[in-house]
Formats: C-alpha cells, sequence, structure tokens
C-alpha cells in the first residue's frame, strides 16, 4: 500500500482546483458561443489526478477519452494549450507534440482502447520502460472494443492500466441498466487479469491502485482493470439537460461527497491548506487558463490546416487534395 | 467600444432560443461570465454568462421572444475597440478597463423594472428551488433587501418549527374560491403570437381533443371523512390535504391498474399501448402565466403526509415559475381541480402521453338521501376521463371505485388493498 505523501496530497489538490475551475470558466466560454461543445469535469477530479500522479510524466503515457486533459496539468501546460485548441475547433488542438506523452481526445466511445493496448505492445517492442493508463467511463464499457481491447492486453501482457471513470451515468443511462454485473471491475476476470475497485473521490485511493497497477505493469505481470466509482455531478456535455433525469436527493448525496470538498477539507486540518492558499490557486488557475486561451485564439489558421496532423506525410491523395483546397480558397499554405 | 453578443449555438445544432428571462437592464454594469440571461432551447434551459466587462447598452430582444442563433443577443459596452458600434451618449462611455464587479452589487441597478420580483442571485434562487422555497415571502437581509443564502436557511429554520400552521394550496376547498388576478382575460386587440406558456397548451390541448377519444365518468361523494380526517391532522400539526389523499388514492389505483397508468403511441408497426413503469401524478395549477401541470414523480412512494408537503413545494415552485423542466415532465396521469376556483362539474381534456385525469370540483354542503332521509352532507364532485382507445367503461368505473372508496373513506389507505 502506497500512499501518497502529504506534499504529493497539496500537487494533487493544486490540480484539482485548478481542473475545477479552469472547467467552470471553459463552460461559460461554451455557453458565450467561443467554444464548442465539451464535456464538464466535475466529480472527477480526484479520480483523474490521483491517478495521473502515480505516473512518470517522462516516461508513462496517458491516454484521456474526453473528459480528462483540464486534471492532466501535471503533464506540463502544453495540454492545456492543445486541449484548448481543440475545443475552439483548431485542428492543432488534435496533435500533441512529441516528447508529451499524451494522446488527443477521444469522441468515438472505447476506440481509445485499442489503441492503448497496441501503444504498450509497442513500448515493450522498443524496450521502453514506460506504462500506459487509458480512462475510459462506464458506458464504454458495453463497446465492443473494450472487450477486444481487455483480451488482446490479457493474452499479450502488455503494460496497460484500464482505468474506468465509473461517474454512475452513460449520458441519461443508469448503470443498472449498463450492465448486469456486479461491478466494471467484475469484468477484469474474463481478461485474465485482476480488477479492482476503488473510491473515486478519494484521491490518495485512486493513486495507491494505480500505482500498484503500475508496479505490476513494469514487472512485467500484465494489465490491471481500475474502476473508480464517482458521480458526475455536472452535465454529460454541454448540449445536456441533467435535471430531466438525475433523482436531485442524489445529486444532493453526491454533492456532499464532492472530491475536491472531501482533499481540501483533509489538507485544511493538517494545516496545509487554507483560504488564502486556495484564492491563491484559483486566480493563477484562471491566469494560465486565460492566457493559453488568447494563445489559441491567435494560433494561425491555414486553409489546409484541416490535413496537417492526419498521418506523419502527406499521401498522393492528400497532397492533391490541398492543392485543391487552396486553389479553392485562395488562401496559403500552413 | 461594444462588444456584440450573439446567441450562440450552446446546443449541437441549434437553431434558435426563447428568452425566458433577463438577469440584466440596459444601464447595468455587468461582470465577465455574470449571468446576463436565461434561455430556453429545445434542450434545456440554460444561464448565459457575460463574454466581457462593461456596461449594458442593449438588449436583443424582450422576455418571450425567440432568436435565431447569430442574432444579436445584448450589446455590452466594454472600452474595447469592438465592431461597429451604434452612436450613444457620452454618459455611458466607461473606464478603458473596466474593474470586475461581483453580480450580487450590480445586479440591484435593475430592480425597478423588476419590482414585483424579490431580489436574490441565480445561485440563491436555484438554491431556493432545490430546497422548494418561494422567495416571494421572504425578507432579505442583503444589500437593498436582496436574498441571501442564509434567509434561505432561516426561513427553512422558521418553517421547520412552525408545523401546521402552513396554508394548503390548491386543496378541494368549501370556501369560496380565490380571487381572480387583475389581470385575468385582459389583452388588447389584436393578433398575440401563441408562445411560451401559451404555446405549448395550446399544442398539448390540440393534440389531445384530436387524437384522443375521450370518454368521462361523472359523480360525487360524501366527504365527511375526508373532511374530518383534514381537520384532526390539522389539530395534530400533522396538515392533510384532500388532494394529498387523491394523489394516494390515485397512486395505488394506477399500481392496481396498470393498463390506466399507460398512454397511446405511434410506432412504425402502428399504434402500441405503452405502459408506464413509473406512477408520476401531473397537478393542474392555474398561475398568472397559465396552466402549468408540475410532476410527483413516483406518487406511488409518498403517503398523505409527504405528498402533502410535496404537493405544497411544487405549488410554491409554480407560483414563483421556479419549476424546472423535470418537475414538468414525465406525467402519467393528472389531477386537475377545478374545485379551488370554484367549479363544479367539468370533463376536463387528458394530457397527451396519459390515459386518464380526475378532475375534483369544489365540496360543498348538499343535500342526500341517507337510510331513507334527507341529511346535509358534504359532497366532492368529480369527474373521470379516459381514453376510450385504451380504457373501456368496465374499467374505467373499477378504477374510479378504487379511488373513490379511499376519498370516502381514507383510513382505507392504511390497508393494503
Amino acid at each position: 500500500m502506497t500512499r501518497p505523501t502529504d506534499e504529493q496530497r497539496r500537487g494533487m489538490l493544486v490540480d484539482m482546483v485548478t481542473a475545477r475551475v479552469q472547467a467552470q470558466r471553459l463552460w461559460n466560454l461554451q455557453r458565450q458561443g467561443r467554444v464548442g461543445t465539451l464535456a464538464p469535469i466535475d466529480g472527477h477530479e480526484a479520480a483523474i489526478v490521483g491517478a495521473v500522479h502515480a505516473l512518470d510524466p517522462d516516461h508513462d503515457w496517458v491516454i484521456p477519452q474526453y473528459r480528462e486533459p483540464l486534471a492532466l496539468r501535471r503533464y506540463g501546460t502544453e495540454v492545456l494549450d492543445r486541449f484548448l485548441l481543440y475545443n475552439i475547433g483548431h485542428p492543432a488542438g488534435g496533435h500533441l507534440p512529441a516528447p508529451l506523452r499524451v494522446l488527443p481526445n477521444q469522441i468515438s466511445l472505447a476506440t481509445q482502447l485499442p489503441h492503448a493496448v497496441g501503444l504498450a505492445k509497442g513500448l515493450t517492442l522498443q524496450h521502453d520502460s514506460g506504462v500506459v493508463l487509458v480512462f475510459f467511463g462506464d458506458g464504454s464499457s458495453s463497446e465492443g472494443d473494450f472487450y477486444e481491447a481487455g483480451n488482446f492486453a490479457g493474452v499479450l501482457g502488455v503494460p496497460v492500466i484500464f482505468l474506468c471513470l465509473n461517474n454512475q451515468w452513460a449520458i441519461s443511462t443508469p448503470t443498472h441498466l449498463q450492465t448486469a454485473a456486479e461491478s466494471f471491475a467484475a469484468k477484469a476476470a474474463a481478461f485474465g487479469f485482476p480488477g479492482v475497485r476503488v473510491d473515486g473521490n478519494d484521491a490518495g485511493a485512486v493513486y495507491d491502485a494505480v500505482d500498484t497497477a503500475r508496479d505490476r505493469a513494469r514487472a512485467g505481470s500484465g494489465p490491471t482493470l481500475i474502476e473508480a466509482t464517482l458521480y458526475r455531478l455536472g452535465a454529460h456535455t454541454t448540449a445536456d439537460d441533467p435535471t430531466r433525469y438525475v433523482p436531485p436527493e442524489d445529486l444532493e448525496a453526491a454533492r456532499r461527497d464532492d472530491p475536491v470538498d472531501r482533499l481540501r477539507e483533509e489538507l485544511v486540518a493538517l494545516g496545509l491548506w487554507d483560504d488564502a492558499v486556495n484564492a491563491e490557486v484559483e486566480a493563477e488557475a484562471l491566469d494560465i487558463f486565460d492566457d493559453a486561451f488568447e494563445r489559441a485564439c491567435a494560433m494561425p489558421l491555414s486553409d489546409d490546416a484541416m490535413l496537417d496532423h492526419c498521418l506523419a506525410e502527406d499521401t498522393q491523395r492528400m497532397a492533391r487534395q490541398r492543392e485543391r483546397l487552396l486553389a479553392d480558397t485562395g488562401g496559403a499554405g500552413g | 467600444m461594444s462588444y456584440h453578443f450573439h446567441l450562440p449555438d450552446i446546443g449541437e445544432g441549434l437553431e434558435e432560443a426563447e428568452i425566458v428571462e433577463w438577469l440584466v437592464a440596459v444601464g447595468d454594469t455587468v461582470a465577465r461570465d455574470q449571468a446576463l440571461v436565461e434561455v430556453l432551447t429545445d434542450k434545456a434551459s440554460s444561464e448565459l454568462p457575460s463574454p466581457t466587462a462593461g456596461v449594458v447598452v442593449a438588449l436583443g430582444g424582450d422576455e418571450g421572444d425567440r432568436l435565431r442563433v447569430g442574432d444579436l443577443l445584448i450589446e455590452i459596452d466594454d472600452g474595447s475597440a469592438g465592431d461597429a458600434d451604434p452612436p450613444r451618449s457620452e454618459a455611458t462611455a466607461p473606464p478603458e478597463s473596466m474593474p470586475a464587479e461581483p453580480a450580487e452589487a450590480s445586479a440591484e441597478s435593475h430592480s425597478a423594472s423588476r419590482a414585483s420580483r424579490p431580489k436574490a442571485s441565480p445561485a440563491t434562487r436555484r438554491r431556493a428551488r432545490e430546497l422548494g422555497i418561494d422567495l416571494a415571502g421572504i425578507t432579505g437581509t442583503g444589500p437593498g433587501g436582496r436574498i441571501l443564502d442564509g434567509d434561505l436557511d432561516a426561513a427553512r429554520a422558521s418553517a421547520a418549527s412552525r408545523t401546521g400552521a402552513t396554508a394548503v394550496p390548491a386543496a378541494p376547498s368549501t370556501t369560496a374560491p380565490r380571487g381572480d388576478a387583475p389581470q385575468l382575460g385582459q389583452l388588447p386587440a389584436g393578433r398575440h403570437p401563441l408562445r411560451g406558456v401559451r404555446g405549448v397548451i395550446a399544442r398539448n390541448m390540440a393534440q389531445s381533443w384530436s387524437e384522443i377519444p375521450h370518454i368521462h365518468s361523472l359523480d360525487e361523494l360524501d366527504a365527511s371523512l375526508l373532511l374530518d380526517l383534514r381537520t384532526r391532522m390539522e389539530g395534530m400539526g400533522r396538515p392533510v390535504t384532500p388532494l394529498a389523499v387523491a394523489v394516494v388514492a390515485a397512486a395505488r389505483a394506477l399500481r392496481a391498474f396498470p393498463q390506466v397508468n399507460a398512454c397511446v403511441e405511434g410506432s412504425a408497426e402502428g399504434d402500441e399501448m405503452l405502459v408506464h413503469e413509473r406512477v408520476n401524478i401531473g397537478l393542474a395549477v392555474a398561475t398568472d402565466g397559465g396552466l402549468v401541470v408540475p410532476v410527483l414523480h413516483d406518487a406511488d412512494g409518498l403517503d398523505v403526509f409527504s405528498a402533502t408537503t410535496a404537493i405544497e413545494g411544487l405549488a410554491a415552485r409554480a407560483r414563483t415559475g421556479d419549476l424546472g423542466t423535470a418537475d414538468l415532465t414525465g406525467g402519467t396521469f393528472t389531477i386537475t381541480n377545478y374545485g379551488s376556483l370554484g367549479g363544479r362539474w367539468a370533463t376536463p381534456i387528458i394530457p397527451p402521453g396519459q390515459a386518464a385525469i380526475l378532475g375534483m370540483g369544489r365540496i360543498a354542503d348538499r343535500p342526500v338521501a341517507v337510510d331513507g332521509s334527507v341529511e346535509v352532507r358534504p359532497l366532492l364532485p368529480y369527474a373521470f376521463g379516459a381514453d376510450h382507445r385504451i380504457v373501456d367503461g368496465d374499467l374505467l368505473e373499477a378504477f374510479k371505485r378504487s379511488i373513490v372508496e379511499d376519498l370516502a373513506e381514507p383510513l382505507r389507505l392504511l390497508v393494503d388493498p
């Protein structure tokens, strides 16, 4: 059992508070028509931050689904920059350049899971000691890709950690309509590797579970499926009205166990956090966010930018498309 | 210079939205991210926050107007070198950099235009909604009488200690009907768009009237024991309303006869009978804005006490216009209490998506034959309406009998059916 140190927990809380306030600002930008549809992070902060704090950003890979990027601060400010480019619809947002070990957002449910297994297999072939952590949701676990990825991962014994953020809702489908299994973690039995269930509102518990899974992966013992149970405190996306289906009493109960509040109260009790620190962290988070958003909006956008990050090099057909596109728009290439 | 905030597509592929409520007025100073307006799209109701800090120069529409995505929503003078600018007086020219003011302070300036509405921040309003507290009954302790979160807590505490003394809304009444609102029926000659609540009522009623073949069954029941229950429970500080008894009785009848808790739905293979899983009872409530039907979800889980409390909360939110989408959708059966308006007989229309409705008239003393002699008893006139496509007379009468027997002898609700 590896509990994070107080200093690590403080670092986690900085990232969680940052994600929370930046998410609110991002939501506002969407309501102001300045970014596209997005999925709020509220309620997922402890699970995501706790998990990535158990990783080594220089070696280990993170594959997000679409709700996670604001909580990946541990991987550097470039992640936020690229995420905001993605949110304003700039194709450069779909490219996270080396040495960043983070893949872009994935909207097609569960397709990131086979990617993770392939990436992990590639690392072993390259004798790279990194492990791959991939996020997905309770709804994604019903996709065929989940079972294919889990099966290959088990058979190949690759260094991958499947982290299911079970937030109780797949848009409006509650978990009891999602699976008849006892838990999502229980599905690991079919793949032949361990499945564990942790309190996703406890950043330290998630850290511990990921740390153990990472040790296992690095020792060559293969994958782990972790189910972090939590509650989606916001809407599924900006196009969703959860008041139509989330029982208010359930939401209120979940709010009483808000993961950010929980860690904050623990650290306040230890004398490691107070209102002044909180205000400072929030203000800095918003400054960082506003700067990044300004940079994103100022990013040049060539008429053929949509073709820039599809493949490392243009195929002949893409080159022809690029030429025709630029001829049609009269624009300059990127 | 001005920032022109155009109505954004806040869903996925929205074309238009209705302005439900302006939270700011022309001349107000607004902070960045301060809520400006509540809009209703076909998906949800949302607050749109200000993209900038500045002074409101113009609003793009009135409450109730529908704007298309891309239409000007609001113009805010933010001192920036923004896009083309209409002429305006120098008095509104803001300093180069507008200090961000908290929403609490700036929203006061529009109190004049909305004097009838209690002052409170959107967050406090939301919380009051969640708690079922009517802001109209609260004295605010904030600046300018603004209602703060603490005031809600105080109101809640005092309500908790004031058991039994609460006025019961929308209950079948032996007293005079409520006074008519002064604006009832008042409209100038001319054409008026059917929009907002009026538009929804118009569409629903036309659909029901044209699609559902109604049958009605009307009768009266002796409400002596029902009124006796109310009086005696009131004496114990545990208020129970006849309407709440009707809700509980109806819920158990709907469970006993699921075919009534149903509706007809078209599908590719032709019409189908959809039997609802949950029992959600809508209560028709007259408001100044028109008829609304808030829904008591899972009414089969309520007893007469919790039903009384839940009805009170819904009625309070209906009066203040604070009902959310969840409050207004999902009904599987409806009770309409035209007795509160003074009515005795009516043949109510079944809402779309349902198969039956119960109408309750005004309880009044009337002569009845009891054991061969004429006695005066309080009688509750009622009307059941049903969709004859799926409910025949025998089922309607059995369903009706179950509810009527429970209303005539509420103690039956203590006994398993």
